[in-house]
Order: C-alpha cells, then structure tokens, then sequence
C-alpha cells in the first residue's frame, strides 16, 4: 500500500509538471499505478516457474517487454475512456506515450531483477541447506559404520575365529587375517565425496560377509550377484552396509535353520538397483535396531535425491527384502 | 571326568574349545550345540555338569536357554561381549570368559570348577533376566512339555498369578511360567503394562472399556472379552497411566 502511495504520489508530480491539472494527473498516475501492480504480481507469480539459472535470462528479458506493452495499451484505452472529452490532455497522452513506455519498462526490469535474485538467493540457501543436511547424514552413516566395525565384538569374535583357525587350518587363518585388514582399512580410509564407485561399496560387502561365512560355516550361505557394467555406477558411501549387517542379524539370530542372504545390483535405465534379502521370522516382529538402518538409508536418499520412493521393503512369512534404487545423474 | 557340554552358535567357537579342552585329561565333551533349543534338549538328556554357554544365539539367548533348563549344570559363560558380565554372575555363573580367550585363562576357569566340585558345585540361581539385550523385557519364553514358545512382550494380553506360577495370556493360549507377578512388574515397560489387582497385570493396549461397580468396585475388559478386577490401588496406576 505504501508504495502504491509513493507511486501515485511521483507519478501525480510528474504529470503535474507537464501542465495537467491536479485531478487528471492523480487520476492518470492511479490508473498507472494500479496497471504496474499487476504487472509486479504476474511476474511474482511467473518467475518461479522461469529460472533464469536453467532456461537463461531470455524470458527475463522478454516478459517485462510484452508487459510494457499490454500496460501501456490498456493504460492508454482506460484513460481515453475518461478523458474522452479533454482534448488537450488527449493531446498529451499521445504525446507522453514513449515516455510512459520508457518508463514503465524501467520499472518493470526493476522489479524482474529484484524478484529474480531474490529467488535465486533463496534457491542457493535452500540448495546449501540440503547440502549440509546430505554432509551430515553420510557423516553419521560413516560414524555408525565405524561404530558397528569397531564394535570390539566384531573384532573379538574374529580374532576368536583366527585363533580357532591358526592351529589346524593355517591358510584359512591367514585367509581370515587379511580380510580382516582389509575391511578396516576400508573402514578408516577417509572418503570425503557424496559419492563413490559401486565396486568399492561391493568389494567392502564382500570383505564383511566373507568374514561372517567364515564365523558361521555352514550354517550361512551368500549368495552375491552383481550385473556388468554396474561397477562404474555411483553411490552414497556406506549406503548398504548397515542394510547387509541388518540382513545378517535378522537372518542369522531370527531363524534356526540355514541362513541364505542374497544381495542382487542390477543396472536398469538410470538406477542402480540394489536388492537385499534376508530369511526372517514374522512371529519374531522386526528385530530392535533394524528401524534405525533403513530409517537412515531413507533419509539419506532422499535428501540427496528428493524421492520418497527410493527404498522399498517387503516383509514376508519367512523372508525379508530391501530394495535400494539409487539414480544415476549425469 | 567332567561331563563338558558347549552351546555355541559358531562353529569355530566350538574348535577352539575342543582344542583347548582335550589337554584337560579329566574332561569329556558330551555335548556340542549350536542353539538354545538343540542346548535345552541335549543338556536334558545328556545331564552333563558343566557347560560352556555363548550369549548371543540364534532366536533365544544364553539366558533365556537357561531360564529354561530344569536341573541346572554349572556355567560359564563365552562371549565376545563384555556387557554381560554383571548379569552373568547375578545369575551365578561359574566364570565369564571373553572371546579370544587363552589356554590359560580357560585354565583357570576350569581350576575354578574342580575346586567347587569338591567342596560342592554352586547352585546356579533361578534366571530372572529373560533379556540380555536390555533392563525391559521384550521376549518371554516358556516351556510347556517339549515345546519352546517365544512370546514377544506385545502379544500378552495379561497376567494372572496362579499359586506359585505366573499365568501368561496370549491369543495363542495360557503359559505358566514359574516366577512371582512382582519380578513381571519390574520388568515388564510401565507404558504398557499395568498391575491393576495384586493378582493381575493388563496389556493397556487390550483395554476396550472401564466400568464402575457399586461399592467402587472397578472391572477392565480387554479385547478379547476377558474382564480383570480392579482394586482401588490399581485403579490410581491404571488412571495414572491412561493419563500419561
């Protein structure tokens, strides 16, 4: 309101300073000024749908144009419509015309390139925003990794089975040693990308669940699958971990019998499909600490991706399967 | 000779043992297991007297398979964990090993037995923890003939205290569990459990409706139609938790 005010008030000035009267300069500068405040609203509401980062500055460039135009057109009609009568004013609106365009086309730009910033600079934050959020997520993913390898349990019991070992089977012990070694490493190597090849996430699942086969003998079964051409595909760090060490939990301390835990990667168009399955026993309800793994695997996607639909999990009589895809830009 | 059984669910964790046991010339392993359930129904029939028990296992856990041996061998429990220690010898465990263990220390565990088994082998007490993995209960297991039932805290509808038994209600049936309603009390989630009546504890979440009586008498009826007294103390716990 105040603006249309000091609108009005400028525009009254001005007109009255080239020999209108009083009334007909408040009346013309209203009927402008209302015609601009349209205009401002029209922009407010198509800008967001032109960003000027993606489709370039033509639109923005365009738009304030033709509206120049349609303003100064209806202006012109609604104030003959008036005036109809007063022929020395209809002789100054014809003559002031260029001018009004001039003007209202300033002003128009104007307003675009407030409006276009100010979207911009709130695209930027909101993309900064969901960056840290993305940042702190695969921190956290790192963090419970390292926390469930370093776990002394998992180290103990490893140890405990290399001690088993070294006496009457040495070659699986050192077997054993080096695939623990290697998994650590991995561990503590510092990856500080959002991204990272399959292949590397793959060879550390493969590490993990020889070392679980190794444990458990017979009684668990891997049953690993990967398609060609998905090595190259890229993927949130540590994004499946938690999800095959869930599958071992469930799997291995649910049921009684033999423990099958098939992970599948396919490529389809632009995913890259990950699929993790697991025996389980419905009576037993979802084991404690499993929601957390799945929550976080969720978040984590769809912060980095804005999907909802990304992660799939079905629980059945006996099994229990999630199915990851994560999409491939680029 | 010692009459050795191990309950273990890897088989390495078995070798181990084996291996370290077989320099001992007074112990015979009798019994080797890979769960609980294969561990109740062995130690029943093979009665060996000392038994070397891992904790975490597949569907019930070193407790648990315990709570449910009759005639209770000596323990000593073998783990990798070292959060259990406490609850091991709240239950009278021999001795608690943590994985890798030495020849030695397996020594000593052994020297520890063949003292008490001279001077008498210690009792080991009634198990009241029925969860490793925390102070709440979430799992109750019962035995009933040769059959072991796992019932998942949320599907107990209530429990009655019959005699010396506790009677646990499910939609699969009643279990009977020897044990006092109090210790449930303690350990059962106060969210969802209430004792309403000194013989009864209700699931809140089977509570269809509250009447009132002449005389304050107070009556809860639960889902499946059973209909549980309530006496003045339990109507302030039912209230103050229906309130919460």
């Amino acid at each position: 309101m105040g603006s249309l005010g000091v609108l009005i008030a400028g525009m009254s000035f001005l007109i009255r300073y080239y020999g209108q009267d009083w009334t007909t300069a408040i009346q013309d500068s209203c009927v402008f000024a209302i015609l601009l405040l349209a205009s401002t609203q029209v922009l407010l509401i198509v800008y967001p749908y032109v960003r000027p980062s993606f489709t370039g500055y033509k639109a923005a460039l365009i738009f304030p144009v033709i509206l120049t135009v349609s303003v100064v057109f209806v202006g012109r009609m609604v104030l003959e419509w008036i005036f109809g009568g007063n022929i020395s004013y209809r002789l100054f609106l014809d003559h002031s015309l260029p001018l009004r365009l001039a003007f209202v086309l300033l002003f128009l730009y104007g307003i675009s390139l407030l409006i276009l910033v100010r979207n911009e600079v709130e695209l930027q934050w909101e993309r900064k925003e969901r960056e840290t959020m993305t940042d702190k997520m695969t921190r956290e993913a790192e963090l419970f990794y390292l926390r469930q390898q370093l776990q002394p349990h998992f180290l103990f019991n490893s140890l405990n089975s290399i001690n088993a070992l070294v006496g009457k089977r040495p070659e699986e012990a050192r077997d054993m040693i080096q695939s623990l070694a290697d998994f650590f490493r991995l561990a503590i190597q510092k990856d500080t990308g959002t991204s990272e090849s399959f292949a590397k996430e793959w060879e550390r699942i493969v590490l993990y669940l020889r070392m679980e086969k190794m444990r458990f003998g017979d009684r668990l079964e891997v049953d690993m699958d990967m398609e060609e051409g998905t090595e190259v595909l890229l993927l949130p760090p540590l994004l499946l971990q938690p999800l095959v060490e869930n599958a071992i939990k469930f799997g291995l301390y649910g049921v009684l019998e033999k423990v099958v835990i098939s992970v599948k990667a396919t490529r389809s168009s632009n995913f890259l499909q990950v699929a993790i399955r697991n025996p389980y026993d419905a009576a037993n309800g979802l084991p404690k600490g499993t929601g957390f793994g799945l929550e976080s695997v969720r978040r984590r996607l769809y912060l980095l991706f804005g999907r909802n639909d990304l992660v799939k999990h079905q629980a059945h009589d006996n099994w229990f399967e999630v199915i990851l895809r994560i999409p491939q830009l680029a | 000779m010692i009459r050795v059984a191990i309950i273990d669910d890897e088989p390495l964790a078995h070798e181990i043992l084996l291996e370290y046991l077989k320099d001992a010339e007074d112990i015979e392993v009798i019994g080797k297991y890979f769960n609980g359930f294969e561990g109740i129904k062995g130690i029943q029939e093979t009665q060996p007297e000392l038994i070397f028990v891992d904790i975490q296992m597949p569907k019930i856990n070193g407790f648990e398979m315990l709570e449910l041996i009759d005639n209770k061998p000596s323990v000593i429990f073998v783990t990798a964990y070292d959060t259990y220690a406490v609850k091991a010898f709240e239950v009278h465990a021999l001795d608690y090993l943590m994985k890798p263990f030495s020849r030695e220390r397996l020594g000593q565990a052994l020297g520890k037995y063949r003292t008490f088994r001279q001077s008498g082998p210690p009792e080991l007490s009634r198990v009241t923890y029925a969860s490793a993995e925390s102070e709440i209960l979430e799992r109750v297991v019962v035995k009933t003939g040769n059959r072991i039932e796992v019932i998942p805290v949320h599907e107990i509808m209530y429990l009655a205290a019959e005699d010396d038994f506790v009677a646990i209600q499910t939609p699969k049936g009643k279990f009977l569990k020897l044990r006092t309603l109090k210790t449930f009390e303690e350990m059962l989630d106060p969210k969802y459990f209430v004792r309403v009546h000194r013989s009864y504890i209700i699931n809140l979440r089977e509570v269809t409706r509250i009447e009132n009586y002449d005389k304050g008498r107070q009556y809860v009826w639960l889902k499946s139609g059973a209909q549980i007294p309530v006496s003045k103390q339990g109507g302030h716990r039912l209230k103050a938790a229906f309130d919460s």
